[in-house]
């Protein structure tokens, strides 16, 4: 079954118009739009920034596809509802302290994403979390896919979202120093990027989802090998983060060639469903609303993500 | 009670992030519930933890409770009535 992506929206550090939004302490910050043109002031109030972003994002995907109620809303994460984590159990630690504030604790889960839209849609149909870290959008896809394929629904609601909070900054720029990667690295970022998928033929197609399990990545280097052979028209928008995890990337590099390639995290910073950012990306350049003057307009663009010993994954989207 | 009056309510607006809200736009004789401000269980909750946080005052009877959180103003006569 051919599927397609008939809606996108991203809230990122990265603007066609406005550039990249980057601060002081290296990191990639979002840039939002003002909520309360899109939700509702009582809904807000009680919002996390992050659900903010996630629910504003998928407010406008359904919006652009023309979709009033998806038949199934799949969210992924990483790190869920941190900052709402980080003052629970921030408040937890205080000895004195014997009576806990029940939003922060209710909305720290990593699930309260896909229920917020849930609420917002008014809809009790298929709803689902995947938190698989750095593969977590990767598994919703596939989730998404799969259920598509079944036949049984004919829209899908995907989205993959991630927050950069003080706490987590401060958490992993320690762990990177510790690890000696933190030398060329791009930056830490967040991101929400949702899309609306069908069989209902439209501007972006997705043509192949591989996550390997193969230890030497066999699957995908043919993939990308035949796929090249065939069509010069593509662009490679590669996950690396800058640092020496890049190292895992080497073994496919050669097969590349001379294929332009975007290391994507350079726009949107490093975090666990970034992959989620280049497929919004893959499918702005797919449709020229995003131009890189350097970069010929791609017909093919395919999303490689090479994690050190975890399966690689490829997202090939083409335009129509 | 006038001033703890006012203070439940810049207690209630931040602890609940009711933003454009501001004392003065607070009943003290509206519900605080359903119309009024509209809040709802999970403020309940946020409510009952500002007490014995702030007040020191823990609510073990529901009706009670139920008949405490009525409005601001029953909610600072509750305060008084347990604080004595």
């Amino acid at each position: 079954m051919d599927l397609y992506i008939n809606g996108t929206s991203s809230i990122s550090a990265f603007d066609s118009q406005q550039g990249l939004r980057f601060d002081n302490k290296n990191r990639f910050i979002c840039i939002e739009p003002d909520y309360k043109l899109i939700i509702d002031p009582r809904q807000l109030r009680r919002m996390s920034r992050i659900m903010r972003m996630g629910l504003a994002s998928a407010i406008k995907t359904l919006e652009v596809a023309s979709v009033q109620t998806p038949q199934a809303v799949i969210t992924a994460t990483g790190l869920g509802c941190l900052d709402d984590t980080g003052n629970f159990l921030v408040k937890m630690c205080d000895p004195d302290n014997r009576m806990m504030n029940p939003t922060a604790f209710i909305q720290s889960i990593h699930n309260t994403m896909g229920g917020q839209i849930a609420m917002h849609l008014k809809s009790n149909c298929y709803n689902n979390t995947f938190t698989q870290d750095v593969l977590s959008f990767e598994h919703a896809l596939l989730d998404a896919i799969m259920l598509l394929e079944a036949g049984t629904i004919e829209s899908v609601l995907l989205g993959g979202i991630d927050e950069l909070t003080e706490l987590k900054h401060e958490l992993t720029s320690r762990l990177y120093k510790a690890q000696k990667l933190c030398e060329g690295y791009f930056g830490q970022g967040e991101g929400s990027a949702f899309f609306s998928l069908s069989s209902v033929p439209s501007a972006v197609k997705l043509e192949a989802m591989i996550l390997s399990q193969n230890s030497k990545h066999g699957d995908i280097c043919d993939y990308i090998s035949n796929h090249l052979a065939l069509e010069k028209k593509t662009l490679i928008l590669t996950g690396k983060c800058g640092d020496k995890s890049d190292e895992a990337y080497k073994s496919l590099e050669n097969i590349f060639g001379s294929t332009a390639t975007i290391d994507y995290k350079k726009f949107c910073g490093d975090y666990p469903t970034s992959c989620a950012f280049a497929a919004w990306l893959a499918c702005e350049l797919l449709q020229q609303k995003i131009i890189f003057d350097a970069i010929a307009q791609p017909k093919h663009i395919i999303i490689y993500h090479a994690y050190p010993d975890r399966p690689h994954t490829l997202i090939h989207l083409s335009g129509c | 009670m006038e001033q703890l009056i006012y203070n439940l309510k810049e207690q209630i607006i931040e602890r609940l992030n009711l933003t454009d809200t501001k004392p003065a736009d607070v009943d003290s004789d509206a519900p605080l519930f359903d119309e009024g401000l509209g809040l709802d269980s999970i403020d309940a909750l946020e409510i009952i933890v500002l007490l014995q946080q702030v007040y020191g005052i823990k609510i073990t009877n529901a009706e009670e409770g139920k008949k405490a959180m009525r409005s601001v103003k029953t909610l600072a006569e509750y305060i008084i009535e347990k604080k004595g």
